[in-house]
């Protein structure tokens, strides 16, 4: 299981734990994380589509070379990178638009291939339960938890 | 089949506080949850109190939370829920006022915010033989928004309204998007800076459950981030989003990435001491944690400027 | 009324129809409503409404039975053929008391664009 690893820009500054973590669960797992160094930030929703949509085409082209799917470790870039994906995908015209004007110029093109997926997507999904359960050292019986995970992460809804 | 309903009863001429009744029915098999209602209130309990109108999923009126979830009760099909448990129950929408039982107060809810968006038209002066005209092109997207029925979906699955009633929310917003695009409008700008007022657009926080509760695929929360868009890019932004933005953007377009330290500092603004003071001790805290991102102390992205290009075509074209 | 005042009328359905709505009437009179909230009672509102169907009911049957022709969707089985000469007119009913009456207009001669008519 290889992934082209997308760690965000928050797990590198304010919540510098993620990162490290991430990568030490990623080998204990035998899972492959190749970084995408020199790609940009997914906007967060906060920067215009017309601005993100062309730096996640990026992206998600320099994923597509090493032909690997993109793995996130956080909420907000799994669902905007997804929803830019939903679009670039969607509308063939759209991303032959994005591809000539914004990528064409470094010699990249963005085919529609990529899938992106959370750690716990990746885990759920493509590692299994029940192969996480058999690797299990120390029970976590008895801990009331209440989780969150960032409503992100399920979002575009599938129909 | 045997069926039974528990639904929330309020009376507001007598003590006004919620309890529930239940209805034991006999019914055919391709019942919906309004058929069962009507059943109740001609048969067994003519004081009941619901709404309803059209029957099929049209009028929007008959918006009813079943088993927890909101949905029209007259496309509710009884079969689908029984399947699970003899028992149904039928609540009001949550955090809504409630008249009496079933029955909330529609203008509170929403009619009051859809009015203070200015819904209407005002075309400008020169139309074409007396009509002023949009192409097929120009209407295509927006006739879809146009199909809101009102139906109050996207506002029940709001997580900003449970937290603060006054927000305008989803379906407000989305009509304000309505009109602020619509070709024929004299002056878009209009309903842009009624809604980027406080509990406007800004206090969206794109959820996206408005999208996934509209029936009709409006996208609520797509309209809400095309009116933000169009906000910043013409320049119609209250200064504190303005900063926010617009340190986002220059750490993005000159690094490639996010610098938060930079953004919580310029956020506030450089000169607002008293705003930056109000930083210092969560500012301390993350530091003894080593979780401070120092604010420009941030390292430039390989191929920072290739991105930094992207950025910069994307910002001219919108012009 | 889809029975007897629906696509196809004829003059003795009609009558029969408007001698059933007389006892709907008298069985409304002695309606109660039993709910007596003032704040969203269905019950009052479908008393109300009920009223002014069976008036409407009335309406329809008396202006149906009076217009001895077909026109449009007005099909008489017994007067099958549409009658200009006589029947190019409103119809107009009104209510004395409980008691209907049907009355027609009658086209003012004048080559005005504005038909003014007034009521035989």
């Amino acid at each position: 299981m290889k992934y082209a690893f997308y760690p965000g820009c928050v797990s590198r500054g304010g919540c510098p734990e993620l990162y490290p973590s991430a990568v030490k669960v990623a080998e204990k797992l035998g899972i492959e994380l190749d970084e995408l160094k020199s790609v940009g930030c997914t906007g967060a929703g906060v920067l215009p589509q017309n601005i993100t949509d062309p730096i996640n085409a990026r992206t998600f082209a320099k994923a597509e070379q090493l032909g690997l799917p993109i793995m996130t470790i956080c909420s907000t870039c799994t669902g905007v990178m997804a929803q830019a994906n939903y679009r670039l995908k969607e509308d063939p015209n759209y991303r032959e638009k994005v591809n000539k004007e914004f990528l064409a110029d470094e010699g990249l093109e963005y085919k529609g291939t990529t899938e992106v997926k959370h750690l716990l997507w990746v885990l759920f999904e493509d590692y299994g339960i029940e192969r996480l359960q058999s690797l299990i050292q120390r029970p976590l019986k008895g801990l009331k938890v209440s989780p969150f995970y960032g409503c992100y992460l399920r979002r575009p809804l599938k129909p | 089949m045997e069926v039974t309903f528990k639904v929330y009863r309020k009376d507001p001429e007598k003590d006004g506080k919620p309890g529930r009744s239940n209805y034991a029915l006999e019914l055919a098999e391709d019942a919906t949850v309004l058929d069962a209602l009507l059943k109740i209130r001609d048969e067994s309990d003519s004081t009941l109190a619901f709404r309803g109108c059209c029957g099929r999923g049209y009028c929007g009126e008959c918006m009813m939370r079943v088993n927890g979830s909101a949905r029209l009760a007259c496309t509710a099909k009884v079969p689908d829920y029984t399947k699970r448990g003899p028992e149904i129950s039928l609540d009001p929408l949550r955090n809504v006022p409630v008249i009496k039982d079933l029955v909330f107060d529609w203008d509170a809810f929403m009619w009051n915010k859809i009015k203070a968006v200015k819904p209407w038209l005002e075309p400008d002066d020169s139309p074409v033989n007396g009509e002023p005209l949009a192409s097929e092109a120009e209407m295509r997207d927006l006739r879809k928004v146009m199909s809101c029925f009102y139906c109050g979906m996207c506002d029940e699955g709001c997580t900003v309204l449970p937290v603060d009633f006054d927000f305008l929310g989803p379906a407000a917003l989305t009509k304000a998007y309505r009109l602020a695009f619509d070709p024929r409008n004299k002056d878009s700008r209009e309903q842009v800076k009624i809604v980027e007022k406080p509990k406007g657009i800004w206090d969206c926080v794109h959820c996206y459950e408005a999208d996934e509760h509209c029936p009709r695929t409006i996208e609520p929360t797509k309209r809400i981030v095309a009116l933000r868009d169009r906000a910043f890019n013409s320049g119609i932004t209250h200064e504190a989003v303005a900063r926010h933005h617009a340190s986002f953007a220059a750490s993005v377009k000159e690094s490639g990435w996010l610098d938060e330290g930079r953004l919580a500092v310029e956020s506030e603004g450089l000169t607002n001491v008293k705003g930056l003071m109000k930083l210092l001790p969560t500012a301390a805290k993350a530091l003894t944690r080593g979780k401070a991102p120092i604010p420009y102390m941030h390292s430039k992205r390989p191929d920072a400027d290739k991105i930094k290009k992207i950025f910069e075509k994307a910002e001219q074209e919108e012009k | 009324m889809n029975e007897k005042a629906g696509l196809i009328r004829s003059g003795t359905g009609l009558q029969e129809a408007l001698g059933q709505i007389q006892s709907l009437k008298d069985r409304y009179s002695r309606l109660r409503v039993k709910n007596p909230s003032r704040i969203y009672n269905y019950e009052l509102t479908s008393y109300i409404e009920l009223g002014s169907m069976l008036t409407l009911a009335e309406v329809v049957a008396l202006a149906a039975g009076a217009r001895a022709e077909s026109r449009g969707a007005h099909q008489r089985a017994d007067f099958s053929e549409r009658d200009d000469t006589n029947w190019k007119n409103h119809t107009l009913v009104s209510f004395v008391g409980d008691q209907g009456n049907c009355r027609r207009s009658q086209l003012l001669p004048g080559k005005d664009r504005k038909r003014r008519f007034s009521w035989k």
